[in-house]
């Protein structure tokens, strides 16, 4: 159970990645079809965006023509153009917080990771200990991080400390599970061979077992990585005074909705930076070590 | 001892451990006032005069999670039916589905607030992250159906659709019930982000107000019936999921 609240997010992530990679209709195209004239490559990359995108496109019209159609004034509801214009013309107002955010973010992550595996590692040796663990470790899995930054809030005060705190405790849950899980895949007869050639249990950790779990880690920092970002923002949004979470939080105060959606535009960027390097982080260690 | 019945064992044991250090903490006052012996929290629980509180919150807050949950439902199944049988629009989909994944729920929250309202904001979000893990979830099950009983029926000359609800839904079941147990804890999460932009009730308003009034029972309290309510709804998920697995599998 505790393995499978893990790794059944994997399964979707694995899934979705493999729906993005299914061929669509622009697969289909001939070579003597390539050699038409310009126009017609234009037409059909334009096609293919299209094709991909259709849905994102879409929201970009219905977001004008739906704040024109319920009359809604600048003011309450900002379009495309006035959040790009903010943007562009207040870049410092963003870099800053941009930064902070994926200092914790990245931080963060680096931390957790160490401390699941480093956990993961210690209570492998015991299968006693991993047992009664595991378990335990569901449930911190299952508080909602709604209800765990208020927590550490009272704990460690309302600083930046508490928001590294949470992160840590945010993804060390994966990383913990998985190195324990990847660790114990290691097949009977590696293990004989290492019994047999009179290996110390160092030996064991580092040359067999933990090589063996670099996959199951890797997948684990994909996991992390978007929960990182989300916890952070949520943690920046109640607490501290810096990063995007708080430019958010002010702006919306200050009634500044251009400044506020932009900031929602550049938090879902950073996100999905974040998301992309994670994946190709893991593919790239994975196609290394197997 | 069988090792599903050790694994079960340790696993209580474990929970118990972890019960019995909180408490030590809580009652040597080792992390401080904030952290509350766990007795105190299951005082303030079982006291009927917090119930109507506590029971407001939790109603709040697994209302808009179960209505979330079903539109995400019938969301994210709906779309994977048009892309199995448009599959044009499949690959915009598939990358909307992605993208609306990597958004921070946070900042869909200004967007949100102004199309639905402070109240109806938890709902939409939760509807978001269960319409995208149901979505998948379906989609790779609708594309899971044997090599043989496709061509099977393309060669007895079976239309798209017939197809869809003879071999492909049947086979995309498991995967469906997959995706649910994954969305149990999505729900609750979704429902109380949502509920820190402004809305009136719920278990998210609770654990900012007790937190910046200090009321440090009401805040762990909120916390244990919030992870109850996910545990309670991911076991039923999973229940669900074996059954499912068993019959179509």
């Amino acid at each position: 159970m505790t393995e499978s609240i893990t790794t059944e997010r994997a399964v979707v992530d694995q899934a979705a990645e493999e729906l993005l990679e299914r061929p669509g209709p622009a697969a289909t195209e001939t070579p003597a079809a390539r050699r038409r004239n310009p126009l017609q490559v234009v037409g059909r990359i334009l096609a293919a965006i299209v094709v991909r995108y259709w849905p994102i496109i879409a929201m970009l019209i219905a977001w004008p023509v739906w704040l024109w159609a319920n009359g809604y004034s600048r003011a309450v509801a900002p379009g495309p153009l006035d959040v790009a214009t903010d943007l562009v013309q207040h870049p410092d107002v963003y870099l800053l917080p941009v930064l902070w955010t994926a200092l914790f973010a990245i931080g963060g992550l680096l931390l957790g990771m160490l401390v699941g595996i480093v956990l993961g590692v210690l209570v492998w040796m015991s299968p006693l200990v991993s047992g009664l663990l595991l378990p335990s470790a569901l449930i911190l899995r299952v508080v909602p991080v709604t209800a765990m930054i208020p927590i550490l809030a009272a704990l460690f005060g309302y600083g930046s400390g508490t928001v590294v705190v949470m992160v840590v405790i945010l993804v060390f849950f994966p990383a913990f599970s998985l190195t324990v899980s990847g660790m114990s895949s290691v097949s009977q007869s590696s293990r004989d061979l290492f019994a047999v050639l009179g290996s110390g249990l160092a030996a064991r950790v580092f040359r067999l077992h933990l090589p063996a779990a670099i996959p199951s880690i890797m997948l684990a920092l994909r996991i992390s990585a978007p929960v990182g970002i989300l916890g952070v923002l949520l943690a920046e949004y109640l607490l501290s005074g810096v990063g995007l979470g708080d430019l958010l939080r002010t702006a919306g105060e200050r009634l500044e909705y251009e400044r506020e959606w932009a900031a929602a535009l550049v938090a879902t960027v950073l996100s999905v930076i974040c998301f992309g390097l994670a994946r190709t982080a893991e593919r790239r260690v994975v196609d290394r070590v197997t | 001892m069988s090792s599903r019945l050790r694994t079960a064992v340790y696993g209580v044991a474990g929970v118990v451990v972890l019960l019995v250090i909180a408490q030590i903490i809580g009652t040597t006052g080792l992390l401080g006032p904030t952290w509350p012996p766990i007795t105190e929290v299951a005082a303030f629980l079982f006291d009927p005069s917090n119930h109507r509180l506590l029971g407001n919150a939790l109603a709040a807050t697994v209302s808009e999670a179960a209505l979330g949950g079903l539109i995400g439902i019938v969301a994210g199944i709906g779309f994977a039916l048009i892309a199995a049988l448009l599959p044009l629009l499949a690959p915009g989909l598939d990358r909307f589905a992605a993208l609306i994944d990597a958004v921070p729920a946070i900042a869909l929250a200004p967007f949100l607030i102004l199309v639905f309202g402070r109240e109806g904001t938890p709902v939409i979000i939760v509807a978001l992250s269960v319409t995208f893990i149901i979505y998948i979830s379906t989609s790779s099950g609708l594309d899971s159906a044997g090599r043989p009983y496709r061509d099977l029926f393309s060669v007895l000359g079976a239309r798209r659709a017939v197809r869809l609800g003879r071999v492909d839904v049947p086979a995309a079941l498991p995967k469906l019930f997959d995706g649910l147990t994954l969305a149990a804890p999505a729900m609750i999460l979704g429902a109380t982000i949502g509920e820190w932009f402004g809305a009136r009730r719920g278990l998210g308003v609770l654990f900012v107000s007790a937190m910046q009034n200090y009321r440090i029972e009401l805040l762990w309290s909120a916390a244990v019936l919030a992870v109850l309510c996910s545990l309670i709804v991911y076991g039923a998920a999973l229940l669900a999921q074996r059954a499912v697995v068993r019959r179509f599998a």
